[in-house]
């Protein structure tokens, strides 16, 4: 079956994924938060209290990461609701920062050391992809329903749906919270993977990846992320095994010719994407993917055109 | 029409600022029950403030706003909504990523889940291939409604694709469909060709007479104004000058004065 790096690329991937739906569910209000990075750590740390200081089981302690991120998330999700754009970037940014000092500080999680021997879960991977399977459910369930439609009306034009009746605090409120619990919960899961976190596991950087996963694969549909991380996840891995599709041409159609001969060894020396230039190609491919399709890869619209045309014209 | 009857809506000395601007300086007021009330003006006159006020996007600074004799001031916007104030904008402000008939669901949103919790679990908790009761009974709503506009053919259309007079007309469904007592209608007419203006001329009276809606109407276009409004309100630089039958109103000296400039441009 799979080996202990397939596994490993899987569960990391599901985390990842985890922690961009967390990002979705706000952006879909319209709020845009830096501060997932910071509820994962939350989610961590709480759940790496239970397990590691208190000696409960891992299903508890998965279960507090949601509870406790989610109260959290309804705390900053307050001061967040009269900020919107880059000030709410600001905010969350900052929220993050505070999470990485207390982690840095708590003497009782290990403080500068890092919360140190977490109990490893064997089975992570089937924890993973069954809250993945429960947030799709969840996600799939919302975009064909009426709360769904409202949140989209707000991420549109706030003031519009409110005067249309839209009760957007408690909306704008509920999927910050939710989005948070579900960072909380790819927080705890990343935790007792790796048996180790720190201030530095958390950090700006995660946050980042986690705004880009959704920014690249589209923030109008649950499948935007889902393309998002899995292009992106996989896109540095893909480009390390370049060269080995290059040497699947046979040696005779590159001896044709001089030219040919040439173009193929700077062509194989150019891909060599072992090292750091993997990433300038990242890069580069992040900034062609924005200016070819900045709504991201894939839509809504997209999406329901795509779902006439398998169902026929009848609507 | 009686004289009896409560007014609906009824403003008492309602002032807006904008720094040291007056938008709205001391207005009074009152909307009878089941007419179209037009509130005219120059531009700057404050109509759209009024109507911004009104459905709870600002607050005002003075005065007090009742609806169905209950005072509404500390209500938030999207509570009057459900209470039955609902609104268009004059700068057309569609759900543009939604279509038309998700437009319309949407003002139908408030009503049917006054809670948080409600409107979750009609999301996530029921069976997972249907659409559920609600879901259905609120397109069959949005539906009739787009129908009696005869924008129904649109229904799968993104609003931002649609013609512009048909734009204004998904504003007036997606408004129909908080079902309001009261409508305030932003600019309806602006922008749309003398055919569309006749349609909406008629959709207007339907409204009126067959579904019992009071309308309060700001509208540049004198024709439509005159020939259909029972009662008008004049603002000018945020004061009321005159208010009356249209005919009244379009002899008032004052009137004609602030803001028609001549008799014979009428």
């Amino acid at each position: 079956m799979l080996d202990a790096y397939q596994e490993s690329l899987l569960i990391f991937f599901g985390i990842n994924l985890i922690a961009a739906f967390s990002f979705y569910l706000p952006f879909k209000t319209g709020q845009v938060s830096l501060g997932q990075a910071g509820f994962m750590g939350v989610g961590a740390y709480a759940a790496g209290i239970i397990t590691t200081k208190l000696g409960l089981n891992f299903p508890l302690g998965l279960f507090t990461s949601a509870i406790v991120a989610g109260i959290v998330g309804l705390m900053v999700g307050f001061p967040a609701l009269r900020i919107k754009g880059i000030y709410l970037l600001l905010l969350t940014l900052g929220f993050g920062q505070i999470v990485q000092v207390v982690a840095l500080t708590w003497d009782y999680t290990g403080a500068h050391n890092g919360f140190q021997s977490i109990p490893k879960q064997k089975d992570v991977i089937y924890y993973i992809y069954g809250v993945l399977v429960f947030i799709i459910m969840f996600f799939w369930r919302l975009e064909r329903s009426s709360l769904g439609r409202a949140m989209v009306a707000i991420h549109t034009d706030e003031d519009a749906a409110e005067v249309m009746g839209i009760d957007i605090v408690r909306i704008k409120l509920f999927a910050f919270s939710v989005g948070a619990a579900f960072a909380g919960m790819a927080g705890c899961l990343f935790a007792h993977m790796t048996t180790y976190v720190d201030s530095l596991t958390f950090g700006i950087l995660l946050a980042v990846n986690i705004l880009m996963f959704v920014v690249v694969g589209g923030g109008s549909t649950f499948i935007g992320p889902i393309v998002g991380t899995t292009v992106l996840y996989f896109l540095p891995e893909t480009l390390r095994t370049l060269r080995e599709w290059m040497e699947l041409v046979p040696i005779e159609w590159t001896e044709s010719s001089e030219l040919l001969t040439q173009g193929y060894d700077w062509l194989y020396e150019f891909l060599d994407f072992e090292n750091e230039k993997r990433w300038i190609a990242y890069a580069l491919i992040l900034i062609l993917m924005m200016i070819w399709r900045p709504q991201g890869l894939v839509s809504r619209d997209q999406l329901k055109r795509l779902g006439r045309r398998f169902v026929g014209a009848k609507s | 029409m009686s004289a009896a009857a409560a007014p609906i809506l009824e403003l008492h000395g309602i002032t807006k600022m904008f720094g040291g601007f007056t938008a709205l300086s001391d207005v009074h007021f009152s909307v009878e029950e089941k007419v179209i009330h037009a509130v005219i003006g120059p531009n700057g006159a404050g109509k759209t403030t009024l109507f911004n006020v009104i459905s709870g996007m600002f607050g005002a600074e003075g005065g007090s706003l009742a609806f169905k004799g209950q005072a509404i001031d500390r209500i938030k916007p999207h509570q009057r909504a459900n209470m039955g104030i609902a609104r268009t904008f004059q700068n057309i402000r569609l759900f543009e990523d939604l279509s038309v008939l998700e437009n319309v669901q949407v003002s139908q949103h408030g009503r049917h889940f006054r809670t948080i919790w409600s409107a979750v679990s009609q999301a996530i908790f029921h069976a997972p291939f249907s659409k559920g009761s609600q879901e259905i009974e609120m397109e069959d709503y949005a539906m009739e409604l787009l129908e009696f506009l005869g924008i129904a053919h649109a229904r799968n259309t993104n609003a931002a694709d649609l013609a512009f007079g048909e734009r204004r007309l998904v504003e007036i469904a997606r408004a129909l469909a908080a079902n309001p007592a009261i409508m305030l209608l932003d600019e309806p007419a602006a922008g749309m060709n003398p055919a569309e203006t006749e349609n909406l001329d008629e959709i207007l009276t339907r409204l009126r007479d067959e579904k019992n809606i009071t309308i309060l109407l700001v509208e540049h276009d004198m024709n439509l104004v005159m020939g259909l409004s029972d009662y008008v309100t004049v603002l000018n630089f945020g004061e009321k000058i005159a208010e009356g039958k249209p005919d009244e109103v379009q002899n008032d000296p004052d009137v004609i004065a602030a803001y028609l400039g001549t008799d014979e441009e009428l």
